[in-house]
């Protein structure tokens, strides 16, 4: 408890050291103007009404004319859907390619609603029910036997008590009975302590948001007791160039802030570069869509993208001139591309040579990765 | 005397509604509705008991029916509810415009003068700049039509969407629910519209909007306030609308107002003291005779004008009548366009509306109490229960208590979106969010049947029809045939009556271009035999298309032996000329055109001196000739032509059989299978022995391309003519005289074509092929490898595992009898080396493995 306090206190003193702040931090301006302003009804235990939850993600103007920074570039009527589906007190999951945001609308709906981005279940393979419902100090068990200090609570128990929003991370990747652990929490709204006789009850605000992923479709389906428990939202990848220039432009700045690069953001044509590279190669047809391409075997997400220009901004930051040249580029764009060290570099050598070369203003990118391939 | 106008728009549940009670409020004593006079003259059978919307009212020029002019109605649109209130009150009902006679007389005159025109520019200027510019001229004038068209078509639904709406529908309410009582909509929809036109008629007006709209009166203001629209937008809208219009788009719209004023201006003259005008909201402002406004009458040609513009219009000859209709053809416009967005779903909340159950009391309708009592939400909870059942019908999950929750997440995505009540898109997410697992996809599956829904609408038996639409509802009868719009399938058993007389029905329906059954893909084959499946699905143009092919007879038969004599005449092949031969004896079409057919058939047959389109006719023929062999009705006409096809066949197959790719090669094949079967089929031994021995001679022939000697030599196996023995015998001969791996490879090929049960246990060849392969050379076995394996292709797993087993089982066979095999030429331990090869050729696996090497 004290502990969090602090964590906000440090938060509200921007710049922070911290390298990754989460989302009530980074923008707990925003969220406080929002919030100041709110009149909207909202349910209870939530902090911002859902109609000002949506102007929080969607960006815009409060209306005292305070800008709010767009959080999710594309279809408004998803972020919709994702808020509705918090306010009528059923659990949601977002799902999607990787890459789409899932994990970035989760992060930002929970700061949104409850204030609190950090009541989160990585999901894994290894993780266990007790990472869902609660696990024991053993030291303490051993010498005082099953008490209330004994017991560590997850993140689940803590957001019942609280009524805060729970996030739980892939979802898919937990094994299926451990799932189930879920389906009692969310149809009952209670989670028991048999050991204490004693039970953990909701309070109202309490709910789950979980992010899955398609790429692991089969892998641990949810089984439809539990799907039926949630509204899903399928999020797409970004529907046009623009809105993917847009969405790396502003990851880019905003990540080039917190690093404190020595260098400039890259310019608008540069991006598009990249990105329209991206998603060509996504698509298996090139942007005007008269020529068929290879797809190589990754996913080539947005957040790729993102991370493919950022490389390249440390690499000439650190590196370089502190101008981001093709050459920085390169490198980690290749990289992102070439997962699979066969089949992806023929498919990535034939979009070079045979697209990339072709395109008059590309030249200095295409010899740049050129040299890499060599 | 008051004249009231209702400008509406046109399928607006919500119109309808305001409608119910503005009618009830003014209290008329006769109601001019638009729509073509020509209705009038069946407009009685609205109050029919069985008239069931949704249905059409149609109106078609005599000389060419299929020009039929359109006019849905469903159960909310605004003009059916103006007619029912009619009947039901006793008030005379009559429809106004530009008659249809008039209309199609001067778009052929249009027509006429365009042909005319571009002709003329055609010879003028062989520059083919200006043709393009011409052409490209044409183009935009269409463009430009189009835009004025579909604005006033729905000028409403243009300003909804304007007013940042999707859902048109909604937006009425909104309005209707702003309005102090529904029926004053009606004076704002008339305001808006008079802007919009007097903008249109006046350049200059638009502008003063666009720069003074701060100075408009506030009474104006509030108008439009209520309409949830900008004076600009409105403005911008009225330019594009008036610089379309001022191109030279041949345009019919001040004909149909002045004849629509015409009928009005009748009316007051006949003493109608309470006269309501129920039209498209756009022609209102057009309508207003008695407005004081100089402004507004500006907007109004004097009588004299229009009867000027409507003196000596040229008219052609026009029926009209009713025909049901379906939710899916909604669209009002003539032919069968987009349709009205989800009519499912708005009949479903206009019967919930206060004003359906009000209506349907007016017209001594009892409501049930059930929905009686239900409201928009329960609308709303319905429409999320049938998406429910629909994914349930489909074997997809869909909890029936999921249905609530959906319900509420409608609830509050239409919060969130600042509406009061949720609208279709609202309703729409949350059946993707809450009952389809997210995908979108998955609701397309079932978007149909929820939001359309297969409804087939009902119109009174004494409604006029043309007499061979009679005279197919009168068959349809006798057959017990029911019109469905689902599909579903029917058994016939043709040995009876009933079987038959259906069969030839359904076939002559076909020809009139009305398939109401189709044959399933296996009933063909099937022919010979005494049943037919048929695949049954009404569609509802093909009452269209009756009254369109009514112009070629009385009676189905009639018309559909014209429509094939006219069919034989565009037909261009023997094939195509044949397959109308296998349609028409089936379907008896009437002596006149089976006469037709078969003199064309016989003269085609004695022009073309082609084997190949013998090969193709003949199997056709054959089933012909039985079909009529085997109901007693042999026609010798058919079979003379018959032997003559298949005389040319025995004397000149090896043309066709040399000197072929590997595609022709394998028509050919198929070709010469299907021959074999359909003479099987004739049971005519002597035919088939003859056919038999010229496959055989052709086997025999040294230039055959091998393929299809391998496939011969099939066809004389499977029909008994070779032996086991025989068979490995003449392949063994045909290796043994040093023929190259490839042809033989090509032999075997065409030997295992279409794969089959039978060759898999044939040891004596496998064993003859077993030794051939054993004594390759590696390089050609290797070169050989991807043949054999494509020879094998079309086996299935089983298949190729049983082959596998054969092979096997070869020597082991050959063990249990030693003494018999004593003397055979090969050597037990090399063939064994063999197996694991033939088995990897049979396995299928990937060949990657020789590449890498
Ligand atoms: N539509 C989008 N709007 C805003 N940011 C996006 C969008 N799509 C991708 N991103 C960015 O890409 C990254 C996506 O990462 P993440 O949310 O982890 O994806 P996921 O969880 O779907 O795999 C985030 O940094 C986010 O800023
Ligand atoms: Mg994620």
């Amino acid at each position: 408890m004290t502990k969090k306090s602090s964590t906000s206190k440090t938060s509200a003193q921007a710049p922070s050291a911290v390298i990754r702040q989460h989302a009530e931090q980074e923008y707990a301006e925003e969220l406080a103007a929002i919030r100041e302003e709110d009149n909207f009804p909202k349910p209870e235990n939530w902090l911002t009404s859902p109609k000002m939850t949506l102007l929080y993600l969607l960006g815009g103007k409060t209306p005292k004319g305070k800008e709010i920074s767009p959080k999710y570039v594309g279809d408004p009527r998803l972020m919709e859907m994702a808020i509705a589906t918090l306010a009528t007190d059923r659990a949601l999951l977002l799902y999607g390619l990787p890459g789409t945001a899932k994990s970035w609308v989760s992060e930002h709906l929970a700061a949104a609603v409850s204030g609190d981005s950090t009541l989160l279940i990585q999901g894994t393979a290894g993780t266990d029910e007790s990472a869902l419902r609660y696990s024991w100090n053993y030291a303490q068990l051993i010498a005082n036997g099953p008490s209330p200090e004994a017991l560590v609570e997850s993140p689940t128990m803590r957001g019942m008590r609280a009524g805060k929003v729970v996030r739980v991370e892939e979802l898919t990747r937990v094994g299926s009975d451990v799932q189930d652990a879920l389906i009692t929490i969310l149809s009952e709204k209670t989670l028991p302590i048999p050991e204490l006789s004693s039970e953990v009850q909701a309070q109202k605000g309490f709910n789950i948001i979980a992010t899955a992923n398609n790429r692991d479709r089969g892998v641990n389906e949810l089984s439809s007791a539990l799907a039926r428990r949630f509204n899903t939202v399928v999020l797409p990848p970004p529907a046009t160039l623009e809105d993917e220039v847009t969405i790396v432009r502003r990851r880019v700045e905003q990540l080039g802030r917190a690093f404190e690069y020595p260098v400039e953001t890259p310019a608008a044509d540069e991006l598009r570069r990249i990105v329209t590279i991206f998603r060509e190669l996504r698509a298996g047809v090139t942007l005007d869509g008269k020529t068929k391409i290879k797809q190589p075997s990754g996913t080539l997400s947005t957040a790729e993208a993102i991370s493919v220009v950022n490389n390249g901004l440390a690499c000439a930051g650190y590196f370089g001139s502190g101008k981001l040249t093709a050459a920085d580029l390169a490198t980690s764009l290749v990289g992102a591309i070439v997962k699979d060290p066969a089949a992806d570099a023929v498919a990535w050598r034939e979009y070079r040579q045979t697209i990339m070369k072709n395109r008059e203003d590309w030249k200095d990118l295409f010899n740049a990765c050129k040299e890499i391939d060599e | 005397m008051t004249v009231s106008i209702f400008g509406i728009r046109h399928h607006g549940a919500g119109c309808s509604r305001a409608l119910v009670s503005a009618l009830e409020e003014f209290n008329p004593d006769l109601i001019l509705v638009e729509g073509p006079p020509e209705g009038n003259d069946v407009v009685k059978y609205v109050a029919a008991k069985e008239m069931r919307p949704p249905v059409a009212l149609i109106v078609y020029p005599e000389a060419d029916p299929k020009r039929a002019a359109i006019y849905p109605f469903a159960d909310f649109s605004p003009e059916w509810v103006a007619l029912r209130y009619a009947f039901a009150r006793n008030i005379p009902a009559q429809f106004v415009d530009l008659p249809v006679a008039n209309r199609y007389a001067i778009e052929d005159v249009i027509e006429a003068k365009n042909a005319n025109r571009s002709q003329e520019n055609a010879s003028e200027n062989n520059q083919a700049e200006e043709q393009v510019e011409i052409a490209e001229q044409i183009e935009n004038d269409q463009e430009d039509l189009e835009l004025v068209e579909s604005i006033r078509e729905d000028p409403l639904g243009t300003l909804a969407r304007m007013a940042g709406e999707t859902d048109p529908q909604r937006w009425e309410e909104r309005v209707i629910e702003q309005a102090t009582r529904p029926g004053a909509i009606f004076p704002i929809f008339l305001d808006a519209m008079t802007e919009l036109r007097r903008a249109m008629s006046d350049a200059e007006c638009w502008q003063k909007i666009e720069t003074n709209n701060d100075d408009e009166s506030p009474e104006n203001e509030r108008e439009e306030n209520a309409l949830g629209l900008d004076l600009v937008a409105l403005a911008k809208l009225a330019q594009t609308v008036a610089r379309a219009s001022g191109g030279n788009v041949e345009d019919l719209e001040p004909l149909r107002e002045a004849a629509m004023r015409r009928s009005l201006r009748a009316a007051i003259k006949s003493g109608a003291q309470r006269i309501a005008v129920v039209c498209g909201a756009w022609h209102a402002p057009a309508l207003e005779l008695d407005s004081t406004d100089p402004k507004r009458r500006a907007l109004i040609p004097k009588k004299s004008d229009d009867d000027a513009l409507l003196a000596k219009l040229p008219k052609v000859k026009t029926s009209a009548t009713w025909i049901p209709w379906t939710n899916s053809r909604l669209d009002r416009r003539t032919g069968y366009g987009a349709g009205v967005e989800a009519p499912a779903w708005l009949a479903e909340i206009w019967r919930v509306s206060e004003e359906a159950a009000r209506l349907d009391k007016i017209c001594g309708k009892s409501t049930s109490e059930r929905d009686r009592a239900r409201t928009y939400d329960d609308a709303a909870t319905t429409f999320l229960a049938r998406a429910a059942r629909f994914l349930r019908d489909d074997k997809l999950q869909a909890a029936a208590a999921n249905v609530v929750d959906s319900a509420r997440f409608a609830n509050s995505l239409a919060a969130i979106r600042m509406r009061a009540t949720p609208n279709l898109d609202d309703l729409r997410d949350a059946a993707v969010v809450v009952l389809c697992n997210g995908e979108q996809t998955i609701y397309r599956s079932i978007q149909q049947r929820l939001e359309v829904g297969g409804e087939l609408g009902a119109i009174p038996q004494d409604a006029p029809a043309t007499p061979l639409a009679k005279n197919i509802e009168a068959e349809r009868k006798r057959l017990r045939i029911k019109r469905e719009e689902l599909s579903r399938n029917l058994d016939l058993d043709l040995r009876e009556e009933a079987g038959r007389e259906k069969s030839k029905f359904f076939r002559r329906m076909a020809f009139i271009n009305a398939p109401w059954a189709i044959p399933r893909e296996d009933e063909r084959r099937a022919q010979g035999d005494f049943r037919e499946t048929w695949t049954l699905k009404w569609n509802p143009e093909y009452d269209v298309v009756i009254v369109d092919a009514s112009k070629y007879g009385a009676t189905l038969l009639e018309a559909a032996s014209n429509m094939a004599a006219a069919e034989l005449i565009k037909a261009e092949s023997l094939a195509s000329v044949m397959a109308l031969v296998e349609r028409a004896l089936p379907a008896e079409l009437n002596d006149e055109a089976m006469a037709l057919i078969f003199r064309r058939l016989r003269d085609d047959v004695a022009v073309s001196s082609d084997v190949n389109d013998a090969l193709t006719a003949l199997p056709a023929l054959a089933r012909a000739l039985r079909y009529g062999s085997t109901r007693g009705r042999a026609d010798s006409r058919l079979a003379t032509i018959f032997d003559a096809l298949f005389e040319r066949v025995l004397l000149r197959l090896h043309e066709v059989c040399v000197n072929l790719t590997d595609d022709l090669a394998e028509r050919v094949v198929e070709q010469l299978a299907k021959l074999v079967d359909a003479v099987m089929t004739l049971e005519d031994d002597e035919r088939l022995a003859q056919l038999l021995d010229t496959y055989e001679r052709v086997a025999l022939e040294t230039l055959t391309s091998k393929f299809i000697v391998g496939a011969l030599a099939r066809t004389l196996y499977d029909r008994k003519r070779w032996s086991d023995e025989r068979l490995a015998e003449k392949l063994a001969f045909f290796i043994g005289r040093a023929t190259p791996p490839l042809e033989i490879a090509s032999w075997l090929q065409g030997f295992l074509y279409g794969a089959g049960q039978t060759v898999l246990w044939l040891d004596a060849l496998w064993r003859v092929f077993d030794l051939w392969l054993a004594n390759l050379e590696e390089e050609v076995f290797i070169e050989l490898l991807p043949l054999l394996r494509r020879a094998f292709e079309s086996f299935s797993d089983t298949e190729r595992r049983a082959l596998g087993q054969t092979v096997a089982n070869l020597y082991a066979a050959r063990s249990h009898s030693d003494v018999a095999d004593a003397g055979s030429p090969w050597d037990d331990p090399n063939a064994r080396a063999l197996i694991p090869i033939l088995e990897f050729i049979l396995s299928g696996k990937s060949l990657d493995v020789d590449h890498k090497e």
